[in-house]
């Protein structure tokens, strides 16, 4: 199959005009390459767009046999606010109000935060020892990394004994002390090549200049990585916030998170209760998507380019 | 404002490198001295352990008597200029230049500081500039900057590393001249390393002729230039390389030392062209390759197999291929001994 070739003829000359071929690959190419990105798109997407419509659909909407309510045919509220404790419980064991997820946001929040803030503090000095003193040898970096080439599930049980003994457990201390340690090999291993890409004569000019090495890292060498330092901390951030399996293990009641609270919203009437979760959800998305909007314009690397030329 | 003096300073890196190797070395007070070697040599390690950066692993650093080789790199009031500008982008011009006094106990006001900082600006021509952002300055005001900023301290001793060698051509010529008015008008100490001999030439009152860790002469420009002590030295420095032939001795002053073999070094400035048969042509050779620079021509040819250079007036240029003979100065012709590499008299 050929192109059809328009013939055109201009009023007063003879003049042929030939549209150039194209072939059948030529026009499909861009065809493919569209359909390909909506595809992924959809893909990708679809999950997301499910969370947020099932958020807002009432029980007779979530999961009918026989029916899909692509759209919520009833908009409603009540799945958040019965996550959030707002609402009165109907039915012959109300016991008053809903039982409310706030209590383990807080626990996500603060165990999560305070993990990125152990990983960030212990990780990014270490990074600067081992970028600016090569502390510990060569082979420190690699044997840092090799923390977390295997899944922490494979030393869990191990764990768990030893955070019962140490009291430890069920505590949120605990858990920031254990998000701390999983996450400090990132830490360290991003922050490492920031580092590397400032140039040792920045701190040393600091350091001629009437600085200690303390001095010198946090006024000089630091305000230049903090590009780095937020995409790390956002990095490790949701790493730590969206932690299932250590919490799970890990937590009863007392520093149960978020994640773990949300797979157990399910009761014996009902079943799995799809529109809390989804609600529990997109609550539970919006702490990054925060952050990340906060941080975005120190995500932007390259701050420490035509600072140096080598 | 600062005499130093070093004294058998060595430094070896854990890897087992001798970078410098028991230096003996005065910088008078108020004087400018480069230190002049190819890369490798031990100059920044030297510059290195003056400011505190690196420690040496023996031998004494001196400022004024005083010994200060235990002492951290704030506690000297140095200046330290680095090759790599070493700006802080995240700052201000004002804030760069003003750094050091910030972290300075006790810390003066802010308008000593703001008056200091004016000082400066007018100096290096920032003025205008102050406000800027640091890392928006083009590479030249960056290294004004950085000149600056270690200024600003009032240091008795200046240190600048190879500190124009990334500008350009016409800016770098104008900063050296520059640096040679600020240090005529406060009258610091300098020490600059670089490994560019005429730069080291044009601008120092004494050199360091550093090579493989130790120093191989100190002395100013024109000893360098007439008498080099050893081969390393007459070969570094002069901008048309010295030329060098092997030459045995044949008769001793005193008959010792005959045979001994010696090599011969006459810079390309101290030898005409002549005729290849002229009878006071000592040599004779061909001429390979002519390099015309304007005001003169670097002639290159091969004398029995040796590379050689000549420097010639272009009026008369010979042609490659040409034989020619060769008259040397013989007042101005250096022999080296073989063995130790230096300078023998006669």
């Amino acid at each position: 199959m050929t192109a059809v070739e328009p013939e055109l003829t201009v009023p007063g000359a003879e003049v042929k005009l030939v549209a150039p071929r194209r072939s059948v690959l030529g026009l499909l190419r861009p065809l493919a390459r569209w359909a390909t990105i909506l595809f992924l798109m959809l893909l990708y997407g679809f999950p997301l767009y499910w969370t947020v419509t099932m958020a807002f659909k009432p029980p007779a909407e979530w999961n009918p046999p026989g029916t899909i309510y692509w759209w919520p045919e009833n908009w409603t509220w009540d799945n958040f606010e019965d996550i959030l404790g707002l609402k009165e419980q109907e039915g012959i064991f109300a016991t008053g109000k809903s039982r409310s997820a706030i209590p383990y946001i807080e626990n996500s929040i603060i165990a999560a935060t305070g993990g990125t803030l152990l990983a960030l503090v212990v990780g990014v000095l270490a990074a600067y020892g081992i970028a600016r003193f090569r502390s510990g040898g060569r082979m420190l970096p690699f044997q840092i990394l090799q923390l977390r080439m295997f899944p922490p599930i494979a030393i869990i049980i191990p764990l768990l004994f030893m955070f019962v003994y140490l009291q430890l457990w069920d505590t949120l201390w605990g858990l920031i002390i254990l998000y701390g340690a999983v996450t400090f090999p990132f830490v360290v291993w991003l922050m490492r090549s920031f580092f590397q890409e400032v140039p040792r004569e920045i701190s040393d000019a600091a350091i001629v200049d009437g600085c200690t090495h303390w001095g010198a890292f946090f006024k000089v060498v630091l305000p230049q990585v903090k590009g780095g330092l937020a995409a790390t901390a956002l990095f490790v951030f949701i790493l730590n916030w969206s932690d299932f399996l250590i919490a799970l293990v890990m937590t009863q009641d007392n520093a149960r998170t978020a994640p773990v609270f949300l797979q157990a919203l399910q009761s014996g009437s009902a079943g799995q209760e799809y529109g809390k979760q989804a609600a529990l959800a997109v609550i539970l998305i919006l702490p990054p998507a925060i952050f990340g909007l906060a941080i975005q314009k120190y995500l932007v690397r390259g701050l420490t380019f035509g600072a140096i030329k080598r | 404002m600062a005499e130093i003096h070093l004294q058998h300073l060595t430094k070896q890196f854990p890897g087992g490198l001798i970078a410098v190797n028991d230096l003996d070395l005065v910088i008078p007070d108020g004087s400018f001295v480069a230190l002049l070697g190819p890369s490798g040599c031990g100059k920044t390690t030297t510059m290195n352990m003056i400011s505190g950066l690196e420690k040496p692993t023996s031998g004494e650093i001196y400022f004024d008597e005083q010994p200060i080789t235990r002492l951290p790199p704030g506690a000297r009031t140095v200046g330290f200029v680095f090759q790599n500008y070493a700006i802080f982008t995240h700052m201000s011009v004002t804030e760069n230049i003003s750094f050091g006094l910030r972290v300075s106990k006790p810390r003066p006001s802010e308008s000593e500081i703001e008056r200091r900082v004016g000082e400066i600006a007018d100096i290096l021509g920032l003025r205008g500039m102050l406000d800027r952002n640091a890392s928006r300055l083009s590479v030249n005001d960056m290294q004004k900057v950085a000149l600056g900023r270690s200024m600003i301290v009032n240091p008795a001793i200046f240190l600048l590393d190879e500190p124009f060698s990334n500008l350009d051509a016409a800016f770098r010529a104008y900063m050296r001249a520059e640096l040679k008015r600020i240090q005529h008008e406060v009258g610091q100490t300098m020490v600059y390393v670089t490994h560019d001999q005429v730069e080291a030439m044009s601008m120092a009152d004494h050199i360091a002729v550093m090579d493989a860790g130790r120093l191989q002469q100190y002395g100013t420009p024109d000893e360098l230039y007439n008498a080099p002590a050893n081969r390393f030295v007459a070969g570094f420095v002069g901008s048309t390389q010295m030329n060098f032939l092997p030459a045995t001795l044949v008769l001793g002053e005193h008959g010792a030392g005959n045979g001994r073999s010696l090599t011969l070094g006459i810079r390309p400035e101290n030898v005409q062209l002549a005729a290849p048969d002229a009878a006071e042509a000592t040599l004779a050779g061909k001429v390979n390759l002519i390099e015309p620079l304007g005001a003169k021509d670097v002639i290159h040819l091969d004398v029995a197999g040796h590379g050689f250079r000549v420097v010639g007036t272009p009026g008369k240029r010979p042609r490659v291929g040409d034989n020619v003979g060769l008259v040397f100065d013989s007042a101005r012709q250096l022999l080296f001994d073989d063995e130790t590499t230096l300078a023998v008299d006669g």
